[in-house]
C-alpha cells in the first residue's frame, strides 16, 4: 500500500441515490475506492483522495466547516443550507427536476392574491421561487412522503424532486409545472479552493475526461 | 429564573474567559504595539450610531445582519457591525485636512446577527489598520506589508494572501453606456466571487455587456504569480483598453515589490478577489490559512467611502479576524500564559508581599 501523505484532497460523498453513480464515475476517471464494511472513510487507489461518506443533507455542513474541502451533491441540498460554495464541476448524471404537483385536475393556483399553501421538503427553494414570481406562499415543511399531503388534505400543492414521475402518478397526482432542473455538482469550500486550487483544478480535469468515456 | 437564558447568550456576541481571554488580550496587545511602531495611532469608534447615516453604504446582506434599536427620542440606531464604516464617519467629521495622511488602528468588537450554526464565521473581534488620505502603490504596499508583518508576529508563516482588484472588475464590465450599477453589477460580482463562470457569461449575455466578443473568464479566474499574470494577459488580452492594462500592470508591480521583499511564497494574485463589501474601489485582498474554513483577514482600498460622510479622501486598510487566528496552534502557543505561577507559602503576609514584588520585577508571575 502506498504511504498516505498529507497531499490528498478531502471529498465528502452523499449516502443514498447518488452513491453508486459517483463511485462508478470516479472509477471511470481512474479514482477507484471502496468503503470497507461499515467504514465511512476511505482512500482512493492512488491515495490522492480522502473520501468521507456522509448523510446527503449534512454534506454541505462538512464542506462549509472545511472538514471536507470538496463535496458532491445536488443543487437542492445546497440551496436549503443557504451556504455559498464554489460549484466547480457539473456531473453528467443524477439530474432531476424540482416540480410543483397537485391532485389530478387541480391545476396551477388560480387566485394568486391569496397565499398558496404548499407542502415540501425544500422550504428555502419553494419560498424563493414563488416570491420571485410575486406569489405569497404558506409553506408546511415535511421530511418525507410528500405525496400524502394533497391526498390527505394537508395542502393542495406540493413541491418535490421528481425523477421518473411514477410516484406522482401512482398517487393520483400530476405535475403542474417543472420549477427548476436540479444538477449534481462538485462543490468546494472557498478557502480550501484558494489554498489548493492547482490540485483541485487537476482533479476537475480528470473529472472532465470521464464525461467522454 | 429562565434557565435557557442563563445557559446561552443572544446571537451576535460571544464570551470567553481565563486562558482563552489571556491569549486574546496578549494578541491584541502585540498587534497594537506593532501598529504603533509603524506609526499608526488608535481610534475608538462608538458602539452604536444613527442607522440612517450608514444604510446607504451597506448592501442588503450587511443591512440584514445589523442590530437596530430605538433611542429615547425615537431615533433608529444601529450597533457597530463594521468598524471601517463607523471609523469613516468619525474621520470625516473630526480630522482636518492638515492631519492627512492619517494612519489609524483599532482592536475592537463588532456586533451583528449570525446564525447559530454559522459560528465558524466568527468575526466579533477584529484588529486592523487604515491608511487615510493617500492613494497609490506605496500606501497599498504599506498596508499589505503591515498585514504580513502582523501575521509574522503571530507566528503564522504558511498563510496565503490573495490579491485582486475591484477596479479591474469595474473597468472590464462596468461600461458607462449600460446600467451596470445595481442588480446587474451585483449579479456579476457574485458570479466572480463564487467563481460561477456559466452564470457570469449568462448575465453578460443577457445584458449585452460582452460586446466585441470580450471573454473575461480566463482573466477573472486567474490565480498565480505576477509573472504568470503578465504572460497570460499579454497572450489573451493584448487588445484590452489602456485602463485595463494599467490596472493589471499595477497588480503585477504590487506583486513584484512583495517578491523583492521575499514574500512571494505567501502571495498570489487572484482576480476573483473582489472584496466582500460594496465600498471597495481598488485593491482587495484576503488571507487564507490551512485548516481554517474562511479567510483570517481581509481588506482593500475604499476611495469613495469617506465621501459618503461628506469628506473626500482615499483610504486603504485591513482587518484581522482575531478569534480565527487565536485558534491557530502556533499563534495561541506563542501568546499563552506562562506555565509557572509561583504561590508563596510564608505565613506572614508582609513577607509574602515583599518577596512577591521582587519576583515580579524579575518577570515571574506570583500570587500572594
Amino acid at each position: 500500500m502506498n504511504k498516505i501523505t498529507d497531499d490528498f484532497l478531502t471529498i465528502a460523498l452523499p449516502k443514498g441515490r447518488l452513491e453508486n453513480k459517483i463511485e462508478e464515475y470516479l472509477s471511470r476517471c481512474g479514482c477507484s475506492f471502496s468503503f470497507a464494511g461499515r467504514e465511512l472513510i476511505a482512500f482512493d487507489n492512488e491515495n490522492k483522495l480522502k473520501l468521507l461518506l456522509v448523510k446527503n443533507a449534512d454534506l454541505p455542513v462538512y464542506v462549509k466547516h472545511g472538514i471536507a474541502g470538496l463535496g458532491i451533491c445536488g443543487e437542492d441540498v445546497i440551496t436549503e443550507t443557504g451556504y455559498e460554495f464554489y460549484k466547480i464541476f457539473e456531473f453528467p448524471f443524477g439530474n432531476t427536476r424540482m416540480c410543483l404537483a397537485a391532485k389530478r385536475g387541480d391545476g396551477f393556483p388560480k387566485d394568486l392574491r391569496t397565499k398558496v399553501k404548499i407542502a415540501t421538503k425544500f422550504p428555502v427553494f419553494t419560498e424563493r421561487y414563488f416570491h420571485s414570481l410575486g406569489i405569497p406562499v404558506e409553506i408546511i415543511k415535511l421530511s418525507g412522503s410528500i405525496e400524502l399531503a394533497p391526498i390527505l388534505g394537508l395542502t393542495h400543492y406540493i413541491v418535490d424532486l421528481v425523477e421518473t414521475g411514477s410516484t406522482i402518478k401512482e398517487n393520483n397526482l400530476e405535475i403542474i409545472e417543472e420549477l427548476a432542473k436540479i444538477k449534481v455538482y462538485l462543490i468546494s469550500n472557498p478557502a480550501y479552493y484558494k489554498l489548493n486550487y492547482k490540485k483541485v483544478d487537476d482533479f476537475v480535469r480528470r473529472l472532465q475526461k470521464g464525461q467522454f468515456k | 429564573m429562565d434557565k435557557r437564558k442563563l445557559l446561552q447568550i443572544p446571537k451576535g456576541t460571544e464570551s470567553f474567559e481565563l486562558e482563552e481571554a489571556y491569549i486574546h488580550k496578549k494578541i491584541v496587545g502585540g498587534l497594537l504595539d506593532l501598529f504603533y511602531r509603524w506609526g499608526f495611532l488608535p481610534i475608538e469608534t462608538p458602539v452604536f450610531d444613527f442607522y440612517d447615516i450608514y444604510s446607504n453604504v451597506m448592501d442588503r446582506q450587511a443591512r440584514d445582519r445589523v442590530y437596530r434599536l430605538i433611542d429615547r427620542d425615537g431615533e433608529l440606531l444601529m450597533l457597530r457591525s463594521d468598524i471601517t464604516l463607523f471609523m469613516a464617519k468619525q474621520i470625516g467629521l473630526l480630522m482636518p485636512d492638515s492631519m492627512h495622511p492619517l494612519r489609524v488602528c483599532y482592536a475592537d468588537t463588532i456586533l451583528r446577527y449570525q446564525k447559530n450554526e454559522d459560528i465558524s464565521h466568527n468575526e466579533f473581534f477584529q484588529a486592523g489598520a487604515e491608511f487615510i488620505g493617500k492613494d497609490g502603490l506605496e500606501a497599498d504596499l504599506e498596508i499589505i506589508l503591515l498585514l504580513l508583518s502582523s501575521l509574522k508576529l503571530l507566528g503564522i508563516e504558511d498563510s496565503m494572501l490573495h490579491i485582486g482588484s475591484r477596479n479591474l472588475f469595474k473597468l472590464c464590465v462596468g461600461t458607462p453606456a449600460k446600467n451596470t450599477e445595481g442588480p446587474v453589477r451585483k449579479q456579476l460580482l457574485k458570479a466572480v466571487r463564487v467563481r460561477d463562470w456559466n452564470r457570469f457569461n449568462k448575465v453578460l449575455e443577457e445584458n449585452e455587456l460582452n460586446g466585441e466578443g470580450r471573454n473575461f473568464i480566463e482573466l477573472f479566474s486567474f490565480i498565480g504569480t505576477g509573472k504568470e499574470l503578465k504572460q497570460m494577459f499579454k497572450s489573451k488580452y493584448s487588445g484590452e483598453t489602456s485602463d485595463v492594462k494599467k490596472e493589471v500592470e499595477y497588480l503585477v508591480s504590487i506583486y513584484e515589490y512583495l517578491e523583492e521583499l521575499n514574500f512571494a511564497d505567501n502571495v498570489k494574485i487572484d482576480l476573483s478577489e473582489l472584496g466582500g463589501q460594496d465600498y471597495y474601489s481598488g485593491l482587495s485582498f484576503k488571507v487564507y490559512l490551512k485548516d481554517v474554513d474562511t479567510a483570517i483577514a481581509s481588506g482593500g482600498r475604499y476611495n469613495n467611502l469617506l465621501s459618503s460622510f461628506g469628506y473626500n479622501a482615499p483610504a486603504v486598510g485591513f482587518s484581522i479576524m482575531l478569534r480565527k487566528v487565536e485558534r491557530v496552534k502556533k499563534a495561541a502557543g506563542q501568546f499563552k500564559k506562562p506555565d509557572v505561577i509561583t504561590v508563596l507559602d510564608d505565613p506572614d503576609f508582609l513577607v509574602r508581599y515583599r518577596k512577591a514584588e521582587k519576583l515580579r520585577n524579575s518577570g515571574r508571575i506570583v500570587c500572594l
